[in-house]
């Protein structure tokens, strides 16, 4: 397993965030930069299999049909991923609002069992959670896919679900955002060696994105919207969509 | 901070209560030690530890002090818990007007991708990607979506309408797209490296 031990993502574009702030204001940043040393907590940054890189909603293969993405566990290498497989321990869920009051109408729960390269994925829902909120118990529901990880299950014009390794899809010039601000820089890896001084105040072009080459796990599933919007929404109705993950 | 602690031993009763009501004393044991394998994914209580909807809000504009009630969070609560932490960022950090900090503040509150699913349908020529429901588009967001860029152009740049002191050199890092292309039919993802 090559040594790479990057931030999150997000740590990045925080630092990102606040050494833009600018000239007018850059000392605040630096002084905000300096009181902490990662932006995730504790807890996210020692298990990276609780950790959500990223969540996606985008039109599917038709347009009455919605994609979901949930991605977790990046930066896995090359190297690193052959054995990556998802935490049997965690529930991963894909939640959404569709009435505009910010708790959960319907979720979408993803589990597996196995620890290897037969590990199995079962997505139950979307159905309406036994309970919002923080604390929840699986859906009483048979799972409505269940098959191996890194294969397509499904029916392009029902329910398709794909859960396994694949490029992260993520794309941020990291590095450039350590030069800029080495105190978040990382203890370990090839970032590491940046600093302690500032080596650059401006972004770069041409940029790197630090994720080329990268890789996540992913949770992708489609649907038709009609699954997901409430019924006498009208016209136009409205969703919101995040992803928990829980144990 | 009252209403946090209030909450969260509100939350805290609440767990206990329901893992009383669907465990056995040895479950309950389980539960307060962390030794969780005596209960079987069926009649566990899962206990939210993370959670995502938009890109950068929680980790770019929330302060780290409030990240761990920001992932245990709830997006029904998130305007009355982040509101001052995403007005102070734009106002404090990215020095912009309150009036622009408080609509950056109500787009991204409750911390939830906001879509309309139905607007492509409608009209195929409707903007889909991050934060364009805010125009009128489909909102959600898309793989090939550059969220640092539109980030950055939202906090720092004129992106939601607002030239007042924009900062324009610090709207992009330059970099515009993914590593290598995405697929056109499900999965979608590229493949791994």
């Amino acid at each position: 397993m090559v040594p790479l031990r990057a931030p999150s993502r997000r740590a990045a574009l925080t630092i990102g965030a606040l050494l833009l702030a600018g000239a007018g204001s850059l000392s605040v940043a630096l002084r905000t930069s300096v009181a902490s040393d990662h932006q995730d907590t504790p807890e996210v940054e020692l298990h990276p299999r609780l950790d959500i890189n990223d969540v996606y909603a985008f039109p599917g293969s038709t347009v009455d049909r919605i994609a979901l993405v949930l991605t977790t566990s990046s930066p896995l290498t090359p190297p690193a991923s052959a054995g990556a497989v998802f935490d049997p321990d965690i529930l991963y869920q894909i939640k959404v609002d569709n009435t505009g009051d910010g708790v959960e109408d319907l979720v979408l729960q993803f589990t597996f069992d196995g620890e290897g390269p037969g590990q199995v994925v079962a997505l139950r829902g979307p159905a309406e959670p036994t309970q919002t909120g923080r604390l929840t118990t699986t859906l009483p529901l048979g799972a409505t896919l269940m098959g191996p990880t890194n294969t397509v299950l499904g029916s392009p014009s029902g329910v398709q679900l794909f859960a396994g390794v694949s490029d992260d899809p993520f794309y941020i010039d990291l590095e450039q955002f350590f030069k800029i601000i080495p105190d978040r820089a990382p203890v370990q890896g090839p970032l590491s060696k940046i600093g302690p001084t500032p080596e650059a105040s401006a972004f770069r072009s041409p940029a790197v994105d630090f994720l080329r080459g990268i890789n996540t796990l992913g949770i992708v599933v489609e649907l038709p919207e009609s699954m997901l919007i409430a019924p006498g929404s009208g016209s136009d109705p409205k969703l919101g969509i995040w992803a928990t993950t829980s144990r | 901070m009252g209403a946090r602690t209030i909450r969260h031993v509100a939350g805290l009763a609440a767990y206990f209560a329901l893992a009383a009501g669907c465990s056995d004393a040895a479950d309950q044991r389980g539960l307060v030690t962390g030794t969780r394998a005596v209960a079987t994914r069926e009649n566990r209580v899962f206990t939210q530890r993370e959670r995502l909807g938009n890109p950068l809000v929680s980790e770019v504009m929330i302060r780290k002090a409030h990240h761990h009630e920001h992932n245990t969070g709830l997006p029904s609560t998130d305007v009355s818990d982040f509101t001052d932490d995403l007005t102070g960022f734009v106002s404090g950090v990215a020095g912009r007007d309150a009036a622009y900090a408080n609509a950056i503040a109500g787009a991204l509150l409750p911390d939830v991708l906001v879509t309309y699913p139905k607007r492509d349908n409608l009209n195929p020529g409707t903007q889909v990607f991050w934060l364009s429901w805010v125009f009128g588009g489909y909102g959600g967001r898309r793989l090939t979506d550059d969220v640092v860029d539109i980030g950055l152009g939202a906090i720092f740049g004129s992106l939601l309408g607002n030239t007042n002191n924009v900062s324009p050199g610090l709207t992009t890092d330059n970099v515009s797209s993914n590593d290598v292309a995405f697929g056109s039919s499900f999965p979608y993802l590229a493949p791994r490296h």
